[in-house]
């Protein structure tokens, strides 16, 4: 494997298709030497920083995702490109804390070592995460969060669109 | 229709369970919702399989959030959940909702008592 590659991919915002993004993370998950639970965790944290990236759009939006990896992190980049605007359901209604975009945020939070989520114009958001790779998490599994992982990031770092 | 996402309903010792299948995203979330949806909001107790539940995401767990609100009642939860694949319950520990829900690890424990 080189020392660090990537892959890019380029979906419509349809849910339907959200699965592509998240077999694609699984994929290079196994590509960068992740066991399986590091697998899972980077599936859901690509399809949440999706659902958070492309929620104020419409299917026919386009998400554009650059995976970049090495032996130790997968960074994922997600910028979407609007076009048109769809009308989410932001769980209006629901309690504060129990909304889908605050559990979204938290699963990133407990699942990766870092992620953005940043406005680039309106209604145009953007994001990335980094997942670095930790054999003895496959080991033993994880049972809670705040286990002195880092905050930083040192690959994927770039936040241009 | 997603075709790799099912949800279908049973009747278990007088107990309606909802049974779903496959991925729950923000593709099939909906499908869920709306079989939820056609419950009585004064059922007692309703029962929602994950067993075969291969993936959740926060869309899904929103749903079952509003449906766990609906089926509240002044004695206490009216929904209880199955949920056996570690990695599906891991979901509901790092959002701290396995506090929220009654989670069953089977089906018979679910819709007893």
């Amino acid at each position: 494997m080189p020392e660090r590659s990537h892959v890019e991919l380029s979906l419509p915002a349809d849910p339907s298709l959200l699965r592509l993004a998240r077999e694609n993370a699984c994929l290079i998950a196994e590509a960068a030497g992740f066991g399986r639970e590091e697998a899972e965790d980077l599936r859901l944290a690509v399809d949440e920083l999706c659902v958070l990236c492309s929620a104020d759009h419409g299917p026919n939006a386009r998400i554009r995702l650059r995976f970049l990896w090495d032996k130790s992190a997968v960074a994922v980049r997600c910028v979407v490109d609007p076009a048109g605007s769809g009308a989410p359901d932001d769980g209006t209604g629901l309690p504060a804390g129990l909304r889908p975009a605050e559990i979204s945020a938290r699963l990133l939070g407990e699942l990766v070592d870092s992620y953005t989520i940043e406005f680039s114009g309106p209604n145009h958001k953007r994001g990335w995460l980094v997942k670095r790779h930790r054999p003895e998490l496959d080991a033993t599994r994880r049972t809670a969060a705040g286990d002195g992982r880092e905050r930083t990031a040192d690959i994927g770092g770039s936040k241009d669109g | 229709m997603d075709e790799n996402f099912s949800v279908s309903e049973t009747d278990r010792h007088g107990v309606p369970v909802v049974k779903a299948s496959g991925e729950l995203d923000i593709a099939t979330a909906p499908d869920l919702r709306d079989r939820l949806a056609e419950l009585p909001a004064g059922t007692r107790l309703v029962v929602v399989d994950l067993s075969d539940v291969t993936f959740v995401d926060s869309t899904g767990l929103g749903v079952l959030v509003a449906a766990l609100r609906r089926f509240q009642h002044d004695d206490g939860p009216g929904l209880r959940l199955v949920v056996n694949r570690p990695q599906i319950l891991k979901v509901f520990e790092v959002t701290g909702l396995k506090e929220l829900f009654p989670i069953c690890p089977s089906l018979e424990e679910a819709t007893s008592g």
